[in-house]
């Protein structure tokens, strides 16, 4: 379970999209989700799809995996087309019984809104599922490397977000190693009144965060003792290679545009 | 900034993640459970202060953007951003800033002047940015939002109980004091 809350994220296949150069697929997505932005009719979320399943088919990754990343916002998405189904006004009236009032409007707009959201998730899920997160942070890194001028501290940045991600599973483990000698000294939070489980929720968190604030500091100090001094005069073990069909893919987002740009209302 | 804060800021990224493990504790009479995990948000703001804290939301909250499934209920990806409820984590960085600069000025740490920021920062201010956010995202009235935010408040105001004892017996442990020059 907790592997797979890090490790499965990404699936290591041998695909044409997992080649890419993590920073084509950030900005390629970056601007792909503006464009979904501007969709607003069917034809424009047509064209949304159907990329869809291009960049899908590309990247060997069967649908499962893309329902699966609906699967944790699911609730969300049912919960933003209710709503829009129940309370936009406009259009033929579908249902009219006491207090519920359906109109085409509503279900038009709510149909709309979540296949905008959908079409964000598919292409944020396939980035993911593509890319390390080691590598997005390397990407990110590179990226932001012209706000150095402005005095931004894009190292410290990159630093701290690989600290943070190794440490996240061993944080977890913590957490639920933590949690089971409390239950197994009788101090149970997923049991008992609400009072009950509020109150142990002290003696998980406190060794938590002595252990947390412990590690970091020893991790500190390992680090001083291995000669950090920040990024002046430091080498990259992990390199990004740029290619052509880097290039190449990225260019076909001129196209796209065009086609969005020419289709939308 | 020091090596030893950076590390802390990363680590205090890492702990908010790990708290969205944490199994909800479900509140009587409520459809939603209490999630400890912007519990963690606002003990950001109160133990690492204005600077430090808002740097950990904002580095938990880019990876989340990135896509490490590290929001509660293993949820990631930028397009959570854009969602009914991105207002809420938008408002995280607001929340730890405001609730780290508060206490940065407090001379006498005490549970109930903590709890009192963190309910009106934490809870309500909170839940305003989140109920407007939601508004507009599912373009809907904006008093009909602020109603379907009202069953968290509860929740919110017990979770700024919690941090406020945390907060409070965190910074009487030797190892904390150490780490964070208190």
């Amino acid at each position: 379970m907790l592997d797979k809350m890090i490790l499965g994220r990404f699936v290591p296949l041998q695909s044409f999209v997992h080649r890419l150069d993590p920073r084509m697929k950030m900005v390629f997505v970056f601007i792909m989700m503006i464009l979904i932005f501007l969709m607003n009719n069917w034809q424009t979320y047509a064209v949304g799809i159907i990329l869809i399943f291009i960049i899908l088919k590309a990247s060997n990754l069967s649908f499962m995996f893309l329902f699966n990343g609906l699967k944790p916002i699911l609730f969300l998405l049912i919960f933003t087309l209710l709503m829009h189904v129940f309370l936009t006004k406009g259009g033929a009236t579908l249902v009219d019984y006491g207090i519920i009032n359906i109109q085409s409007q509503g279900v038009i707009m709510g149909i709309m809104i979540s296949l905008r959201f959908i079409l964000i998730i598919f292409l944020t899920t396939i980035m993911t599922l593509t890319t390390s997160p080691i590598e997005l942070t390397d990407a990110i890194e590179s990226l932001l490397k012209p706000f150095k001028k402005l005095k931004l501290p894009v190292h410290e940045l990159a630093l701290m977000m690989s600290i943070a991600l190794r440490f996240i599973p061993t944080l977890m483990d913590e957490t639920q190693k933590v949690m089971k000698a409390q239950m197994s000294r009788g101090s149970d939070m997923t049991a008992g009144t609400l009072k009950e489980r509020i109150k142990a929720v002290i003696p998980l968190l406190v060794p938590l965060f002595v252990s947390a604030f412990k590690r970091a500091e020893d991790l500190a100090i390992a680090m001083e003792v291995r000669g950090y001094k920040g990024d002046v005069g430091r080498t990259k073990y992990r390199k990004l290679d740029w290619h052509t069909y880097d290039t190449l893919s990225l260019l076909t987002l001129i196209p796209i545009t065009l086609l969005i740009l020419y289709l939308k209302n | 900034m020091k090596l030893k804060d950076l590390v802390i800021i990363a680590m205090f990224a890492a702990l908010i993640s790990a708290m969205g493990i944490i199994p909800p504790i479900p509140m009587p009479g409520l459809p939603v459970p209490i999630v400890l995990q912007n519990l963690g948000i606002m003990l950001a703001g109160c133990l690492l202060g204005r600077k430090k804290g808002t740097l950990a939301v904002l580095l938990f909250l880019l990876l989340a953007a990135v896509g490490a499934p590290v929001l509660s209920g293993g949820r990631g990806g930028f397009a959570l951003f854009f969602g009914p409820t991105g207002g809420y984590l938008l408002s995280y960085i607001i929340v730890a800033y405001l609730i780290g600069l508060a206490t940065d000025k407090m001379r006498h740490f005490s549970v109930w002047k903590v709890f009192i920021v963190n309910a009106f920062i934490g809870a309500i201010l909170c839940n305003l940015i989140g109920g407007a956010f939601m508004a507009q995202n599912l373009k809907m009235d904006l008093m009909k939002a602020y109603t379907s935010v009202l069953v968290f408040l509860p929740g919110d105001f017990i979770k700024a109980f919690l941090a406020a004892l945390l907060a409070v017996s965190l910074r009487k442990n030797p190892q904390m004091k150490r780490s964070l020059n208190i």
